[in-house]
């Protein structure tokens, strides 16, 4: 059983598993700038709320999240568009500024289809 | 001199304030009982008053009050101590891990062609970018709603 396991990893393009490396560092580094950037903006936010010394009432309103419960569609919807887009791309090989327009296009209508889901959704 | 007796305010103020007081007042006290047993009677209750203990409360009133001050929050809290040497450990070892092993790592990118590379550093940037732009929309937004409240 390990063998055959064996056997299929080795038979794996060593060149797709450098891919999948490369792209979990890039989106580690990136959601690590993300996150950072999220907790200072909050960090900021906090500190003048504290010195304005508002009641509870109005910091609730302020630090209240509209959308928060929408963020599963909002990740359904870029990692949706992002898929399509990777599934055309690959059928249109080899890669080349083409690639990039169908993702372009691919990532910004998922966007677009979030922000219509979310305008529905809020009247 | 005076013919009539005196007020109370011109008792008190040659008991309280002699310099103060005028000559036929003091002139009407040397000749009028009335009036000087009056003056006697308000000095018995200034030397009372005098001899009272100072009024006090029976709780330590400093104490009361220093508990309901504000105190001046520490600089750096324990908390952020402890974030900060987190943190330059964490890019200490990163460092390290870079200066050693960064040829080795460079080897991860050789053989993947540059445009696959730049595919993907764009749609991570496609993706992260617009998200990064609306975290920081969310927040001028709230900002702008503290100044107005």
């Amino acid at each position: 059983m390990n063998t055959e396991n064996i056997n299929s990893l080795s038979q794996i393009d060593p060149d797709y598993i450098k891919i999948g490396v490369i792209v979990f560092i890039i989106i580690l580094v990136m959601f690590f700038l993300f996150t950072i950037l999220r907790n200072v903006l909050a960090y900021r936010l906090k500190n003048k709320i504290i010195d304005k010394g508002l009641p509870e009432s109005q910091v609730r309103a302020i630090l209240q999240n509209d959308n928060s419960q929408y963020v599963n569609i909002k990740w359904f919807a870029i990692l949706l568009g992002t898929g399509i887009g990777l599934f055309i791309v690959k059928l249109s090989q080899p890669l080349g500024i083409h690639s990039f327009a169908i993702m372009a296009v691919s990532i910004s209508i998922s966007f677009l289809s979030y922000h219509l889901y979310l305008q529905r959704k809020t009247t | 001199m005076k013919a009539s007796h005196l007020s109370d305010q011109e008792i008190q103020r040659y008991v309280f304030a002699t310099a103060d007081c005028e000559q036929a007042i003091i002139t009407h006290l040397q000749t009028c009982d009335h009036c000087r047993n009056r003056a006697k009677t308000y000095e018995l209750i200034e030397a009372s008053l005098q001899n009272e203990p100072a009024p006090a409360f029976d709780f330590d009133l400093a104490a009361l009050v220093m508990n309901e001050l504000p105190t001046q929050e520490e600089k750096f809290s324990i908390i952020e101590v402890l974030a900060y040497s987190a943190g330059f450990v964490g890019l200490g070892a990163l460092s390290i891990v870079i200066y050693f092993f960064g040829r080795d790592l460079l080897v991860l990118f050789s053989g993947v062609s540059n445009i696959a590379i730049y595919m993907i550093l764009c749609i991570v940037g496609m993706i992260f970018l617009p998200l990064c732009w609306e975290v920081y929309q969310s927040y001028q937004r709230r900002i702008r709603m503290l100044d107005f409240s």
